[in-house]
């Protein structure tokens, strides 16, 4: 594996069923805004593909992996545009897809990780999260920020653009039989929506 | 205005139903209508918090209310993401709450500093400030705020809220939408009285 791999939009499809988006906003086909909400579904997802970019940067670095994973600043912007147009429903659903992708793009970088690590006999360690297992700090991004210029830090250590994600992975000699997913059971907000959710783990 | 006409429009507004609130529109005089609106969003936020009804028909509702929102009036509040919040959805979720209202309302967007709330306090002398972050350690700087009013003066005068997550001492036993409907209540509320 390279010290720095890029993964495109092609390993990250953008998915047409609206199934799990629904589901995580407990819209349902009982509720009264439920035609509405479908008639935006289709028109959410094609501008999310016209405009949005997944990428994901895996950076090798003593031992371990940092994996950035992004859908850029195009995401917020569209976002943003149906918020300030007052299109409330199309904002919500661009937001709640916009994270249905960034967790399935968790997924594949891990797999695709998994894969490129075993044609070497090394296997993935641990997974460690910002804020958990370590305080994420403008050092952590550097190597990222090298490769992705607008992959940054705000003054309160939250990712830009927002809908990104950092982890590492350490490297193992020798199978550990751990997913590599993230883990909800070590996030302290219970009543998250997308707690335990496809591409995601508890425990 | 009719009472069938008042019936239709709650209950295009319960439903959530833009078109339809937008064909009763055709028919009626604004202040008629914003009577109608105050209590469909008491009711359908109520229903969420008590988890009645999700989250997703409060915010079709607010959609189908949003034309009712007279823009033209001078703000009470202000409502901005903290110092380092980045993210869209929060604040702009609160900002339609609080439009859905009715809350003369200025949009102050993301990442704002301590200095820029305050200024925009004095400008427009205004009643609340809502703050939204995303993360505990965004939260954190809502104290600079507290600090900065009261050494202005402005605490008295000023209600400071804090919608999205909830502070790192306290257990999450709700989420962000919730922390985020009702604040705006709670800001509803106070400027109707």
């Amino acid at each position: 594996m390279d010290k720095v791999t890029l993964y495109g939009s092609e390993h990250f499809p953008i998915p047409d069923d609206c199934s799990e988006v629904f589901s995580w906003l407990s819209c349902t086909d009982m509720l009264p805004c439920f035609p509405t909400f479908s008639a935006v579904w289709s028109t959410a997802v094609d501008a999310l593909r016209d405009r949005v970019r997944p990428l994901a940067v895996v950076v090798r670095e003593a031992g371990m992996l940092t994996v950035w994973i992004t859908l850029g600043q195009q995401a917020d912007a569209l976002i943003l545009e149906a918020f300030h147009a007052g299109d409330y429903i199309r904002a919500l659903l661009l937001n709640t897809l916009a994270d249905r992708v960034l967790f399935r793009m968790d997924e594949t970088v891990v797999r695709l990780v998994r894969e490129q690590l075993r044609a070497e006999d090394m296997f993935i360690g641990a997974r460690l999260e910002p804020a958990v297992d370590f305080d994420l700090t403008a050092e952590h991004i550097a190597s990222v920020h090298a490769v992705l210029p607008e992959a940054g830090l705000s003054s309160a250590h939250s990712l830009t653009p927002s809908k990104s994600m950092l982890f590492c992975l350490t490297l193992a000699p020798h199978e550990c039989m751990t997913t590599g997913l993230h883990d909800c059971s070590r996030c302290s907000q219970q009543l998250c929506p997308y707690r335990g959710a496809k591409g995601r783990t508890i425990g | 205005m009719d009472n069938k006409l008042t019936e239709r429009l709650q209950r295009a507004l319960l439903r959530g139903d833009p078109g339809a609130v937008s064909a009763c529109l055709q028919v009626n005089r604004r202040d008629e209508i914003t009577a109608i609106k105050d209590s469909v969003l008491r009711e359908m936020t109520q229903a969420v918090l008590l988890r009645k009804v999700p989250f997703c028909q409060l915010v079709a509702v607010c959609q189908a209310a949003e034309p009712l929102y007279d823009a033209a009036q001078p703000s009470v509040a202000c409502c901005g993401a903290l110092s380092g919040c980045m993210s869209p959805a929060t604040q702009s979720i609160m900002v339609m709450l609080l439009h859905g209202w009715g809350v003369p309302t200025l949009d102050m967007g993301l990442d704002n500093s301590a200095d820029a709330i305050l200024c925009a306090v004095r400008k427009h002398n205004l009643r609340f400030v809502v703050c939204t972050a995303f993360t505990s350690d965004e939260a954190a700087s809502i104290h600079e705020i507290d600090e900065k009013a009261a050494a202005l003066g402005l605490r008295p005068s000023l209600k400071l809220l804090l919608g999205g997550v909830a502070p790192k001492a306290v257990l999450p036993v709700d989420n962000t939408d919730f922390r985020v409907a009702s604040v705006a209540q709670e800001v509803a509320d106070a400027w109707i009285k």
